[in-house]
C-alpha cells in the first residue's frame, strides 16, 4: 500500500540476504536437512492452499497468509507455537486485513475440516479463542506490519503489456503459486519473482528453441539477470525435492521434528 | 533489519516496546479507544497513546483497528498522523501516535477567529497534499470531515482517523457504499455505488472546504435520503449532462428539479478561483471531479494570496482532544460500521472473493463504473 514497494516495510524490514536467511534457519532447524525443510515448506503452503479453497479466498490473501507464517516461524519454532493453529490464525489474519473476512468460527470450523481430511493423527483440540489469542502473538511478531506485495500484481501489468497469451499467463501464475513453497520472499522483490517465473514458464513452453525477441526484452529489464536465475534455480530444486514428497507422511514428520525440538530443550 | 535479529518471541520485543512509552494523563474515553498523553522515556517525545479497547476478545482485533494499523504502518507524510509505534498489552492494542491537540472542527467552531482567505488555502493546501499522498498508496480514507483533521502544535494539519480507510485500484471488487459521514457523503454513495475512486474523499473535502469559508457545515442532510435532496437544493438537480446515465434510474428514483443556485449567493466574499475549485470539486459525475494532484495544481493555489505560514494560523486558546479517539456523535449506523466484530462486515465490503459483476443494480444503470486510474 505504500507508494511504492521501495518504501514499503516489506522490503525495508522483511527483506534479507540469502546468507542471512541461510544462517537464520539454521539456528532452529540444525537437526533436519535441507530436503525435509523443504517438505515442510510444501506441506504447509499446502494446507493454506486447501484451507483457502473451503474459504473460497483468493489467491493474493492465501499468499499473504502463507507469508505471514513464514515471517512467525522465522523467529519461532513449531515448538514454540502449534503450526496447524498458526496456520488457521494466518489465514483468518489475511482475510481481515484484504477486507474480506470471515467469521472466526467458520476459519475454526473448516481448519478442523481440513487437517481431519488429511490424517486423524492431526490433532486440533483448539477453540475459537484461541486463534483470536494466536492472533496477538502472529501480530505482536510481525510488529503490526500488515501489508505485503505479491508477484501477481506484476506479473497481470507485464502480461498486459506483453500481450502474453492465456495459457502461459496461467503456467506463470502457477508458477508463481509454487514459489510461496520456497523462502524466496524473504530474498527478492516481487518484480524479480514474476520475471523469473516468466521466464522459466518460457524454457519450459519452448525448450531450447533460441527466440532473440525474447532475448533482447529480457536484456532491456531493469532487473538483474542473475537474480532472476537464481530464483529459475531455487525453483528447479524445490521441483527436483517435490518429487519423492509424500503428503500422507507429513502428519508423522511434523510431530517427529516437534518432539525433537522439545528434546534439545 | 526486522527479521533474525533477534532470536526471541514477538512477544518479548513487544514488551520491550511498551517499556519505551509511559502514560502520563488520560486525554479522553470513547466507546471503542481511550487516549492518553504520554512520554518516551528516553527522548521525553510527547505522544497520544490510543488504547484500542477490544471489545469482542473472541474474534481478535476488529476491522477498525486492522485497518487503521495497516494503513499507518505504510503511510509516512507530513501531512498524515505519524505513528511512531505500536504495541499490545494483555488484550489491547496500543498506537504511538505523535501527539495533536487541536482538530479543524475545533477551529471553525472558534467564532472568536477571523480566518483570512490566506488561512483557508494554508489549510486545504496541507488537507489536499495529505490526501493526495493516501491516493498515491492507493488508500481511500473513506471518513474525511473536520474532526478528522488533527492540528499540531506548530500549525501543520494531518490526516487522521484510518479505521475506515482500504485500498482500491481493483474495479472487480466491490466496496460498501455504506460510509463516509453522512454530510460529507459523495452522491454516488448515496445512490449505493459499490466501485468508486478517490472521488468519495474529494467530495468530502469539498464539503470542508466550503465549511471553511461558511465557518458552517454545507450540507447537513437530516437522513441518508435527506442527504440527496440537501445537495440537490444546494447544488441544483443533476442532469443528463452533469452525469451520464442519470435517466436510467428506475422508477422512483425521479428527484425534485431544483435549479442550481449560483455560488457567489452563498460564498460571496470568496475569490473566483477559490469557487472554481470548489465546484470542480463537488462535480456530480465522479469521473469529472478534480483530483487531489490537479487540485493542487489548481490557480487557486498558483494566484495571490499566498497560503499562511501554518504556523502563523489562527487557533483556539483551549485544546481539545476528542478528536484523537475520533468518537463524537458519530451516526450509529457508521459506527457499528467501525466497530462491528470482523464478521459482521461480510455484508459490507467484497466477501466473495472473485465477483466479477458487483455493481448493485442502480449503480449500474447509472454507470457508476469509473474508469480506474493508469
Amino acid at each position: 500500500m505504500a507508494a511504492n514497494y521501495w518504501e514499503s516495510s516489506q522490503f525495508q524490514r522483511f527483506l534479507l540476504t540469502r546468507y542471512e536467511l541461510a544462517e537464520i534457519i539454521h539456528r532452529h532447524t540444525a537437526q533436519v536437512s535441507l530436503r525435509e525443510i523443504s517438505y515442510l515448506n510444501i506441506y504447509f503452503a499446502n494446507l493454506i492452499v486447501l484451507l483457502g479453497k473451503r474459504l473460497r479466498i483468493r489467491q493474493e490473501i492465501i499468499a499473504t497468509a502463507t507469508v505471514y507464517f513464514k515471517r512467525f516461524y522465522i523467529n519461532n519454532t513449531f515448538y514454540d507455537i502449534d503450526p496447524y493453529l498458526m496456520l488457521s490464525t494466518c489465514v483468518y489474519l489475511a482475510c481481515k486485513v484484504d477486507e474480506c473476512p470471515h467469521h472466526i468460527k467458520q476459519v475454526w470450523g473448516e481448519s478442523k475440516a481440513v487437517f481431519a481430511e488429511l490424517s486423524s493423527d492431526i490433532r486440533f483440540l483448539y477453540d475459537v479463542s484461541d486463534i483470536a489469542e494466536c492472533e496477538s502473538y502472529l501480530l505482536e511478531e510481525m510488529k503490526f506490519y500488515l501489508v505485503v506485495y505479491h508477484p501477481y500484481q506484476v506479473l497481470i501489468d507485464i502480461a498486459d503489456k506483453v500481450s502474453m497469451t492465456k495459457p502461459s499467463l496461467q503456467a506463470t501464475w502457477s508458477i508463481i503459486n509454487d514459489t510461496y513453497k520456497t523462502d524466496l520472499v524473504f530474498i527478492y522483490p516481487p518484480h524479480v519473482i514474476a520475471v523469473a517465473a516468466m521466464f522459466l514458464s518460457r524454457i519450459i513452453d519452448q525448450g531450447h528453441q533460441s527466440d532473440t525477441e525474447a532475448q533482447q526484452w529480457y536484456a532491456d529489464l531493469n532487473v538483474e539477470i542473475t537474480d532472476v536465475l537464481q530464483v529459475v534455480n531455487d525453483l528447479l530444486v524445490l521441483y527436483e525435492y517435490w518429487k519423492d514428497y509424500s503428503e500422507p507422511n507429513m502428519p508423522d514428520m511434523v510431530s517427529k521434528y516437534i518432539a525433537d525440538i522439545a528434546a534439545s530443550l | 533489519m526486522e527479521l533474525g535479529s533477534k532470536p526471541i518471541l514477538g512477544e518479548e520485543i513487544n514488551k520491550e516496546t511498551e517499556s519505551l512509552y509511559k502514560k502520563e494523563k488520560k486525554l479522553g474515553e470513547g466507546t471503542y479507544a481511550v487516549v492518553y498523553l504520554g512520554r518516551h522515556v528516553k527522548t521525553e517525545r510527547t505522544v497520544a497513546i490510543k488504547k484500542i479497547k477490544l471489545g469482542n476478545a473472541r474474534s481478535g482485533l476488529d476491522m477498525s483497528a486492522i485497518r487503521e494499523v495497516k494503513a499507518l504502518r505504510e503511510l509516512r507524510h507530513p501531512n498524515v498522523i505519524e505513528l511512531i509505534d505500536v504495541f499490545s498489552h494483555k488484550a489491547n492494542l496500543n498506537l504511538v501516535l505523535e501527539f495533536l491537540d487541536m482538530d479543524l472542527e475545533a477551529v471553525i467552531k472558534d467564532k472568536s477567529l477571523v480566518f483570512m482567505p490566506a488561512d483557508i488555502k494554508s489549510w486545504l493546501m496541507m488537507a489536499l497534499r495529505g490526501l493526495d499522498h493516501c491516493h498515491k498508496c492507493w488508500l481511500l480514507h473513506r471518513d474525511l470531515k473536520p474532526n478528522n483533521f488533527l492540528i499540531a502544535s506548530d500549525g501543520q494539519l494531518k490526516l487522521a482517523d484510518f479505521g475506515l480507510a482500504r485500498e482500491f485500484g481493483d474495479v472487480r471488487r466491490a466496496m460498501t457504499s455504506q460510509t463516509v459521514t453522512r454530510w460529507y457523503r459523495a452522491p454516488e454513495l448515496l445512490l449505493g455505488a459499490t466501485n468508486y475512486t478517490g472521488a468519495v474523499d474529494i467530495w468530502a473535502m469539498g464539503c470542508v472546504f466550503a465549511e471553511l469559508l461558511l465557518r458552517a457545515p454545507y450540507l447537513p442532510g437530516d437522513s441518508d435520503l435527506g442527504q440527496l435532496t440537501t445537495i440537490f437544493k444546494a447544488r441544483g438537480t443533476p442532469t443528463e449532462d452533469d452525469w451520464p446515465g442519470l435517466n436510467k434510474l428506475p422508477m422512483g428514483f425521479k428527484f425534485e428539479n431544483h435549479p442550481r443556485p449560483q455560488f457567489s449567493e452563498l460564498f460571496h466574499g470568496a475569490s473566483d478561483d477559490a469557487l472554481g475549485l470548489m465546484n470542480r470539486m463537488l462535480l456530480f459525475n465522479p469521473a469529472d471531479r478534480v483530483t487531489a494532484a490537479e487540485a493542487l495544481q489548481s490557480d487557486y493555489f498558483a494566484n495571490h494570496p499566498r497560503p499562511t505560514d501554518p504556523a502563523k494560523l489562527p487557533r483556539p486558546k483551549q485544546n481539545i482532544a476528542g478528536a484523537l479517539i475520533g468518537e463524537e456523535e458519530e451516526e450509529p449506523a457508521l459506527r457499528k460500521r467501525r466497530h462491528q466484530d470482523a464478521f459482521e462486515d461480510v455484508f459490507a465490503d467484497d466477501n466473495s472473493g472473485h465477483s466479477e459483476n458487483t455493481l448493485d443494480p442502480v449503480a449500474k444503470r447509472m454507470d457508476l463504473r469509473i474508469p480506474s486510474p493508469a
